[in-house]
């Protein structure tokens, strides 16, 4: 059932290893809560929630709340972010990421006043590997926006690759992303310079 | 592309992170942080002086050049904007080109733009200042104590997690700061921007005149546009975008500031100054 084990269920897995409870400073050590999230370049506010088996979160434009919205003195956008959901069951995964643009004011173009695009994204595995940093080792086949990827998912490296080749001559189709984890943080960077970003737990 | 590889590490970053939650090693700096509640959102960010010059150091000259163009196409649309003789014939927004540009920039790029930013704010309204070493925090803030400096080094990651290097005289910490960028240049690096004091004067000479003088120009053209009262006195006097950022550096001192992804490869991070300390 979607959303009844994703990343907290992935994590039962791992609790004797001594998730889910309390380190030896009190600190929490559990997965659900809110977590801070920042970028480069994601010049707003913007933070993940995990509960009860699915993820949800947003990352805010630097432009929300802000007058002068694309050039137009008379424009605020009240909303310009993207929220994505994330939910995964045993060899499944589904993700959604939605663009949301609510602009206020006499010149703000029509498209901006209340603007909402959703894509979503699927996959399966199709081989699972030994579990080792996490239960999600293995091939995994998604499609979503009109194209589709073979991933592979190694402890902390994933590696994508469009089944369709590069949408450009000069457009890549591949990309490897990185995971850290240290200190209560954690740390994705890929081969594709726009996507950056630290979360950690508050 | 981006979404997948998002929501798979997501997953795998999720599950792994449960596993190492422990305290962050403390900082090799005294910058002073500040935590306050705020409830309107921080200002634009714009590069300041010292965060340009040091970006303009740090590039490779076939990025320098790049760079160069594509403001030179966004002034020209900026300026017929900002002219009412004129009319802005192209199509999307002036900036397009130069945002593509800063999406895929190098990474002194990005970490220059997230330390722009004079607060850094949560969504619950946590906001962080930064001020150099021995300041007190302004009234409304206060220094942070307790649990919240976990959470205030986070979201001020390219200040708390900085490192000052202390040269023996000013030309030994340009020659460091020149070395570390050049260093700066390998993927596997974990140095993010490399600033000291001898950036700005530098960066108004050639080779880097052009493009501080375009920039410069970008800024006080897009701020017209915006409305900026003093816009136009700024592009005219060629004065630099006002100061944000919390950099005042002393002659010999070298900063470092970190990639985004050192913040879990501190380690690896701090090996890599050690040379020079």
């Amino acid at each position: 059932m979607l959303g009844r084990l994703s990343f907290v269920g992935f994590v039962a897995a791992f609790c004797a290893m001594g998730c889910g409870g309390s380190d030896s400073d009190g600190a929490q050590t559990g997965l659900d809560g809110v977590w801070d999230i920042t970028s480069y370049n994601t010049g707003g506010p913007a933070e993940m929630v995990i509960s009860g088996g699915t993820l949800t979160g947003y990352v805010a434009n630097g432009s929300e709340g802000k007058p002068n919205f694309r050039g137009h003195p008379d424009c605020t956008a009240t909303k310009n972010r993207t929220e994505f959901t994330i939910t995964a069951s045993g060899n499944s995964i589904t993700a959604t990421r939605t663009s949301i643009i609510q602009a206020t004011g006499a010149s703000c173009d029509d498209y901006d006043r209340d603007y909402k695009r959703t894509v979503t994204f699927t996959g399966v595995r199709t081989r699972t590997a030994p579990p080792s940093s996490t239960e999600l080792n293995g091939d995994w086949s998604i499609t979503g926006e009109g194209d589709a990827w073979e991933a592979t998912v190694a402890d902390y490296a994933v590696t994508a690759k469009s089944k369709q080749g590069p949408k450009r001559p000069d457009a890549k189709d591949e990309d490897t992303l990185n995971i850290g984890a240290a200190g209560g943080v954690i740390t994705i960077s890929s081969t594709d310079p726009g996507l950056k970003f630290a979360a950690k737990k508050r | 592309m981006k979404a997948i590889l998002a929501a798979a590490a997501g997953l795998a970053a999720a599950i792994g992170i449960a596993l190492v939650l422990v305290r962050s090693p403390a900082a090799e700096n005294d910058f002073v942080l500040c935590v306050s509640r705020a409830s309107e959102a921080a200002p634009s960010q714009s590069l300041d002086e010292p965060l340009f010059a040091a970006v303009a150091l740090s590039l490779t000259d076939e990025e320098r050049h790049t760079l160069e163009n594509v403001l030179a196409d966004a002034n020209t649309r900026w300026e017929a904007r900002a002219n009412p003789l004129l009319d802005d014939l192209g199509e999307g927004q002036p900036d397009d080109a130069f945002d593509a540009w800063l999406a895929h920039a190098p990474v002194g790029v990005g970490v220059a733009y997230a330390s722009s930013s004079p607060r850094f704010c949560a969504t619950d309204g946590f906001c962080v200042e930064v001020l150099m070493p021995a300041l007190s925090c302004l009234p409304g803030t206060a220094s942070v104590t307790g649990k919240d400096l976990d959470r205030a080094r986070f979201l001020a990651w390219p200040f708390a997690h900085a490192v000052r290097l202390r040269a023996a005289s000013e030309a030994d910490a340009t020659r460091i700061a020149d070395a570390l960028r050049a260093q700066s240049w390998a993927p596997s690096s974990q140095i993010g921007l490399v600033l000291q004091a001898t950036d700005e004067a530098r960066a108004r000479e050639a080779p880097f005149a052009e493009l501080r003088e375009r920039f410069v120009r970008h800024e006080g053209l897009k701020r017209l546009a915006h409305g900026g009262a003093s816009a136009l006195e700024a592009v005219k006097n060629d004065a630099p975008p006002a100061h944000t950022s919390p950099i005042r550096l002393p002659l010999r001192e070298v900063l470092v500031l970190p990639r985004l992804e050192a913040l879990t490869h501190l380690e690896a991070f701090a090996s890599e100054l050690r040379p020079y300390r």
